[in-house]
């Protein structure tokens, strides 16, 4: 038997597939790090929760820092008021443009320009892109005091949109309308890219997981093909710590698929024939995630402030990449159980990759690397998130 | 003028900050040969400076530290993990990396420990991440491209901070709190909630002390680093003493009641410097 390593990059904190080549492909997606992040919060002040979270991220901070928070208020019984939850949807919206914006024009570039053989085009689009990126990222330092690991704030003292719209001075408006035609431009790309390769990219069956709402951070998990609603503490307890490295990933049958395309089907956006017209390839996660970023540009543009409407006290954001699930549980000791999207698609990311070499059927080396990276990363994962949080023997 | 930026164990953090700085840095002609959001891992090319943000947590992290330390004139240890281990530092502490549960398809865990303690390192630029104007200047600086380094800080978070220092009434302390009993102009030390600000390095602006105490993720304040014996209760006891005017003897006692060491060291708890204290070679440098 022959077998392929590839340490992926391109993708934020460490990952590595291994492909065993025999008659068909097998493959197994693995994090190589360990932040042990969940043990590090256990023995700390709850007030300090919220801001250690959000260094298990250096990219999805504020969506940690959120669902951290929200799982505090619910610690402690209190209600999050609509003029926070206004805030914290607001902040979350931020935290997704720019993720949205460095992952498909930056990290998936190199997919983009191989699918679609426009290399000088999606060179450009960097460019533009990384500009924008940091032209944002100050938005967030305008906002909330820092680029990267901002202070959102704690129980009663999230600051209102007001104060938030005095420090930005509506310069968002500006910045979501000049993004709003590189995002044209990346919808093009994302569509041909999807005509080019989508059959040699299928998907097979998956669980749908979003938060069922229009909102970043209201709601429960749904099944959104189904309707069924999935409790979270059912997906704490689906975890498996060996197999996937220091990733502990979710095993369901079928596998969830959290992330854009789930939360597009839970809106409306995007129904189950539209994803079978594509054989539910995983690159129409890039065309998703395009779709959000212009919805979420648009409303920015108009000046109308994301509303969640009833904010639930409870650990769960959707982040970038899917849904986060914060549970913590305080008697007499604390005990923290944190769920990232990226340990949610594990199963499907394996399953795309092999879906996709055993259509493709590649025989050397370097297009076998090149099929299993440009999968795993149509999904944006996110090993500085799922491999912190594996528990090992004390 | 060529640049790579190499990440190990971190949340990458460091790395966005930075990359909010690439438009710049590539209008000022330097070229980045490794990004690995960008364009991959770096693969050993020659570079003037080699920024390194992260841990060490596995065998691959220490061949590729001692591969840049071959290859980089200068190298740049970005951040509170990449100086003093990070919030992961306390893997060194509760176990060894060779307890935690490993898969034998990847790299063999060795003892977690921060950069500058596996190679020399040029600069140390701690915090988290380091502000971004903080950085550029110190790139700057570094690469001779305008800007010049400057020195190390011996403020503290305080220094920044809005609240006012009050006189301490009872000497009695907590690290909880609940945000409806206190006074939002007030220092929390001064209110009996332990705030790390005196003993954290200045620069990150204060912005979490307005909400919440300071959690010291900067890293310790220069103080703490240059002197062998002084621990970060030590130094808050100094500070607790001349607001209360009780004894030091007496504020150290109240403090460590509540101030369990690991609580002081969350984000320094895998420094050989910080456990022990030992090594003077520290190069910082920091816009005031
Ligand atoms: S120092 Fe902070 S921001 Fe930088 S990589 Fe470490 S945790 Fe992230
Ligand atoms: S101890 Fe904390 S609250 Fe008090 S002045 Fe210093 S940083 Fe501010
Ligand atoms: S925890 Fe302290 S050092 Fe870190 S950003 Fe907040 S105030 Fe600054």
């Amino acid at each position: 038997m022959e077998r392929v390593i590839l340490d992926l990059d391109r993708i934020e904190g460490e990952a590595r597939i291994i492909i065993d080549v025999d008659g068909g492909f097998k493959a197994r997606f693995i994090g190589l790090d360990y932040r042990a992040v969940e043990r590090i919060m256990e023995r700390q002040p709850l007030y300090r929760l919220p801001l250690i979270a959000s260094r298990i991220c250096g990219i999805c901070f504020i969506s940690h820092y959120i669902a951290s928070l929200k799982e505090i208020y619910r610690l402690k019984g209190r209600r999050i008021e609509d003029g926070e939850a206004e805030t914290l949807e607001y902040a979350n919206t931020l935290q997704h443009i720019v993720d949205n914006l460095l992952h498909f024009f930056v990290m998936s570039s190199s997919d983009v320009a191989r699918l679609t053989g426009k290399k000088d085009y999606v060179e450009q689009a960097r460019k533009k892109a990384l500009k924008l990126f940091t032209e944002w990222m100050m938005i967030i330092a305008r906002a909330f005091g820092d680029p990267v690991h901002p202070m959102i704030g704690f129980i009663g003292s999230v600051p209102s949109m007001k104060e938030i719209r005095e420090r930005t001075r509506g310069e968002e408006r500006r910045l979501a309308r000049e993004t709003l035609s590189l995002t044209e431009e990346g919808l093009r790309l994302a569509e041909e890219m999807l005509r080019e390769a989508s059959s040699l990219y299928p998907g097979s069956n998956y669980t749908y997981i979003a938060l069922g709402s229009r909102s970043l951070i209201a709601g429960a998990p749904v099944n959104p093909e189904t309707g069924e609603t999935i409790d979270p503490e059912r997906i704490i307890r689906e975890r498996r710590a060996a197999g996937h490295g220091y990733i502990r990933a979710v095993i369901h049958d079928p596998p969830y698929r959290a992330g854009p395309v789930s939360r597009l089907l839970a809106a409306g956006a995007l129904n189950s024939s539209t994803l079978r017209e594509y054989s539910n390839t995983p690159l129409i996660y890039h065309l998703a995630r395009l779709l959000e970023l212009r919805r979420e540009l648009e409303m920015l543009a108009e000046d109308a402030a994301p509303e969640p409407g009833e904010v639930e006290a409870r650990g769960l954001v959707e982040a970038p990449r899917g849904l986060l699930i914060h549970s913590y549980t305080a008697n007499g000791e604390l005990r923290v159980s944190v769920v990232t999207p990226t340990a949610i698609n594990t199963i499907a990311i394996e399953r795309d990759i092999e879906n996709a070499l055993n259509t493709i059927k590649p025989r050397d080396k370097k297009t076998i690397e090149e099929v299993a990276a440009t999968t795993a990363r149509a999904y944006n994962p996110c090993l500085s998130c799922a491999a912190c949080l594996v528990h090992v023997r004390r | 003028m060529r640049i790579a930026f190499i990440s190990l164990s971190s949340c990458n953090g460091c790395q966005v900050s930075f990359l909010t700085l690439v438009p710049w840095l590539q209008e000022n002609g330097v070229e980045i040969v490794a990004e690995p959001f960008i364009d991959g891992r770096w693969s050993g090319e020659r570079v003037d400076l080699a920024i390194v943000e992260g841990s060490v947590f596995n065998e691959e992290h220490v061949r590729i530290l001692k591969e840049v330390r071959r290859n980089a004139d200068k190298i740049l240890a970005l951040g509170t993990c990449a100086v003093y281990g990070g919030i992961q530092g306390i893997l060194r502490l509760t176990l060894s990396g060779g307890e935690a549960a490993t898969d034998p398809d990847a790299p063999r865990p060795v003892t977690p420990r921060p950069v500058s303690e596996v190679i020399d390192v040029d600069a140390l630029l701690p915090r988290c991440p380091p502000p971004h104007r903080m950085l550029a200047g110190v790139i700057a600086g570094l690469l001779g491209i305008g800007g010049e380094p400057e020195r190390l800080t011996g403020l503290s978070v305080c220094s920044q901070c809005r609240r006012k220092m009050k006189p301490i009434k009872e000497l009695r302390f907590r690290v909880d709190f609940d945000p409806a009993e206190v006074d939002p102009d007030t220092c929390f030390l001064s209110q009996g909630i332990i705030c790390l600000g005196p003993v954290t390095v200045g620069g990150c602006g204060a912005h979490c002390t307005g909400r919440i105490p300071c959690a010291g993720c900067a890293g310790p304040a220069l103080d703490l680093v240059l002197m062998r014996g002084l621990r970060p209760v030590d130094k808050l006891a100094h500070v607790v003493s001349a607001l209360s005017g009780r004894s030091y003897e007496e504020a150290l006692e109240a403090l460590e009641q509540a101030l369990h060491g690991y609580l002081a060291h969350t984000f320094t708890s895998s420094s050989s410097l910080m456990l022990s204290k030992p090594r003077a070679r520290i190069i910082e440098y920091v816009r005031r």
